[in-house]
C-alpha cells in the first residue's frame, strides 16, 4: 500500500486500485489529489493491466471543499498552477493505455465527477449521486469536466453542467453517464469483475494496442487511424504465430 | 464473374452475396474479389442501393485466421519487419471503409454469425438489418489480436468510447437486440424476413437519399 496526497495505491494481482481517502466525503482540498510523478510511477509497475479508481468508505468524492477553494483562490497564481496540475493528472489517466474503471458509491460531485469522467468506464452503485454543483457557486467545472461530459453526452450534458442538479444512478445510467449499475451496495465488486473480463488472459501488449487504436479513432484522421490499426494487428499476429 | 461473391441486380438494387457456405469465411479470394467489385463494378451499375448478405444461414464468420497469420508470418520472416505486409493489408481496411464513399445507401442484411472482419464490413454499411438469432461481435482479442479491418476506428464513432472498449477488449459476442439498443443495428426481424426487409428498406431509403447521411461524426 502506497500513499500520495489523498490517494492510496494498492495492487490486486494484475490490477491496481487507486482510492481517494479524505474523511467521510473524500473532499478534494486540492485539484492534485495524487502527485503526478507518483501516479506515473505506480501505473508503470510491472504486470499492471487495469486500474480501478474509487473512494474509501461510502462516497466516491464530494469534490472541492468550497471554503478551502475560496481560500486557495486568494492566491491566483497558486490556484492556476494547482488547476493546471489537476488537469494534467486527469489527462494522464484518460490517456493511459490500460482500462481505467471508476467504481462509484455515494456522492460523485464536482471534482469527483471530473475524475470519474477521465476514467474509461463508470460503474455506479444504486445509491450513487452525480452532480456538477459548480454553477451554484458561480463557477464551472475547471479540470476539463465540461469538455469531457459534452464529448460523452452531447446536448444532454447541458442539464448537468448548467443547472447543477443532482442525478441518481438510474438517471445517470439512462443518459449514459454511468455505464453499469451495480446490484450490490458497493460497486467495487462489479468493477473488479468487469475489469478482469477485459484484461485476464490478455497480454499487456494486446491491451495497450487495443486502447491505443480506440483512442486513435478520436485523435487521428481516418487514414492514419486505419493505417496504425493494421500495423498493430500485424505486430500482434507475429506474436500469436510464435506462440502457436 | 466471381467465385466467392455473387453479384446480381434486381429492380435497381444490387445484391452482393458472400458465397462460401456454410459459414462464408473471408479468405484471400474474398478480399481480392471484394476489391475488384468495389473498384471496377459497383459504381458502373445503374443501381440505387446495395445490399450485402451471406449465402445460406450465416452472414460470415470473418477472416480466415490461419491464412492471415501465415501471410503475416512469411512476410515478417522475409523482411524482418511487418511494414510491407501491413501496407498490403491496409488496402482491405480502405476498401471496406470506401463503402462510405459510394453515393448510394449500403445495407448489411445479417443472418446467423457475423463476426470479426465480417462485422467490420457490416459496420461500414449505412444501415444494418439483423435476424433475431444473429450473433455479432469482434472476438479478435480472445485470439491475441485486435480488430484489424476498421473496427477499432468505426465502433468508437458509433457507440460511446466506454462501450467500444468493453466490446473490443472483452471480445464478447452480442445479440441484435443489444446492438439495436446501442444504435449499431437499425432493424431486427425474424431470420427468413431479413432479405425482404432489407429490400424494402433499400427501396425506401434510396428515395431522396443524401450522401451526407453516410458520414460518421
Amino acid at each position: 500500500m502506497k500513499q500520495s496526497n489523498i490517494a492510496i495505491w494498492e495492487r490486486q494481482g494484475e490490477l491496481g486500485i487507486l482510492s481517494i481517502s479524505n474523511g467521510k466525503e473524500n473532499y478534494l482540498n486540492n485539484p492534485d489529489f495524487v502527485s503526478l510523478d507518483k501516479l506515473k510511477k505506480w501505473t508503470s509497475e510491472k504486470g499492471l493491466k487495469g486500474i480501478i479508481i474509487r473512494g474509501v468508505g461510502r462516497n466516491f468524492s464530494a469534490g472541492a471543499d468550497i471554503e478551502k477553494l475560496v481560500e486557495l483562490a486568494k492566491d491566483h497564481d497558486l490556484l492556476k498552477d494547482k488547476m493546471t496540475e489537476g488537469k494534467k493528472i486527469l489527462d494522464f489517466i484518460e490517456d493511459l493505455n490500460i482500462p481505467v474503471i471508476a467504481a462509484i458509491n455515494g456522492v460523485c460531485f464536482g471534482g469527483g465527477l471530473e475524475i470519474a469522467l477521465a476514467c474509461h468506464i463508470r460503474i455506479a452503485s444504486k445509491t450513487a449521486l452525480f452532480a456538477f454543483p459548480e454553477t451554484n457557486h458561480g463557477l464551472i467545472p475547471g479540470l476539463g469536466g465540461s469538455y469531457r461530459i459534452i464529448q460523452l453526452l452531447g446536448n444532454r450534458a447541458k442539464e448537468i453542467v448548467l443547472n447543477g442538479d443532482m442525478h441518481n444512478a438510474e438517471r445517470a445510467y439512462e443518459i449514459g453517464l454511468a455505464d453499469h449499475i451495480s446490484e450490490q451496495k458497493d460497486s467495487f465488486e462489479l468493477a473488479i469483475e468487469k475489469l478482469k473480463s477485459l484484461t485476464s488472459d490478455r497480454s499487456i501488449e494486446l491491451i495497450n494496442y487495443a486502447m491505443q487504436a480506440i483512442r486513435n479513432a478520436t485523435l487521428l484522421e481516418k487514414d492514419d487511424a486505419l493505417k496504425i490499426e493494421t500495423e498493430l494487428f500485424c505486430k500482434l499476429a507475429v506474436n500469436v504465430k510464435k506462440d502457436q | 464473374m466471381f467465385k466467392v461473391l455473387n453479384w446480381h441486380i434486381k429492380d435497381h438494387i444490387g445484391f452482393l452475396e458472400i458465397n462460401n457456405p456454410p459459414s462464408n469465411p473471408m479468405d484471400s479470394a474474398f478480399f481480392e474479389e471484394f476489391y475488384w467489385w468495389r473498384t471496377e463494378v459497383v459504381e458502373k451499375e445503374d443501381i440505387k442501393a446495395v445490399i450485402i448478405h451471406g449465402k445460406g444461414r450465416h452472414f460470415s464468420s470473418g477472416a480466415v485466421l490461419d491464412d492471415l497469420l501465415g501471410i503475416i508470418e512469411r512476410s515478417h520472416i522475409q523482411d524482418g519487419h511487418t511494414d510491407k505486409i501491413s501496407n498490403f493489408l491496409n488496402k482491405n481496411s480502405k476498401i471496406f471503409y470506401s463503402l462510405k464513399d459510394l453515393k448510394i445507401p449500403v445495407i448489411a442484411a445479417i443472418r446467423g454469425v457475423c463476426l470479426g472482419s465480417a462485422f467490420e464490413l457490416a459496420l461500414c454499411a449505412d444501415y444494418i438489418v439483423c435476424g433475431e438469432k444473429a450473433v455479432l461481435g469482434l472476438p479478435e482479442t480472445t485470439f491475441g489480436l485486435i480488430p484489424g479491418c476498421t473496427g477499432t476506428y468505426i465502433l468508437p464513432k458509433l457507440v460511446k468510447k466506454s462501450l467500444a472498449i468493453e466490446l473490443i477488449l472483452s471480445g464478447r459476442t452480442f445479440s441484435p437486440i443489444e446492438a439495436k439498443k446501442w444504435g449499431i443495428v437499425h432493424k431486427v426481424t425474424i431470420s427468413k424476413e431479413v432479405l425482404n426487409l432489407a429490400t424494402d428498406i433499400a427501396k425506401k431509403v434510396s428515395e431522396n437519399f443524401e450522401p451526407e447521411f453516410k458520414k460518421l461524426r
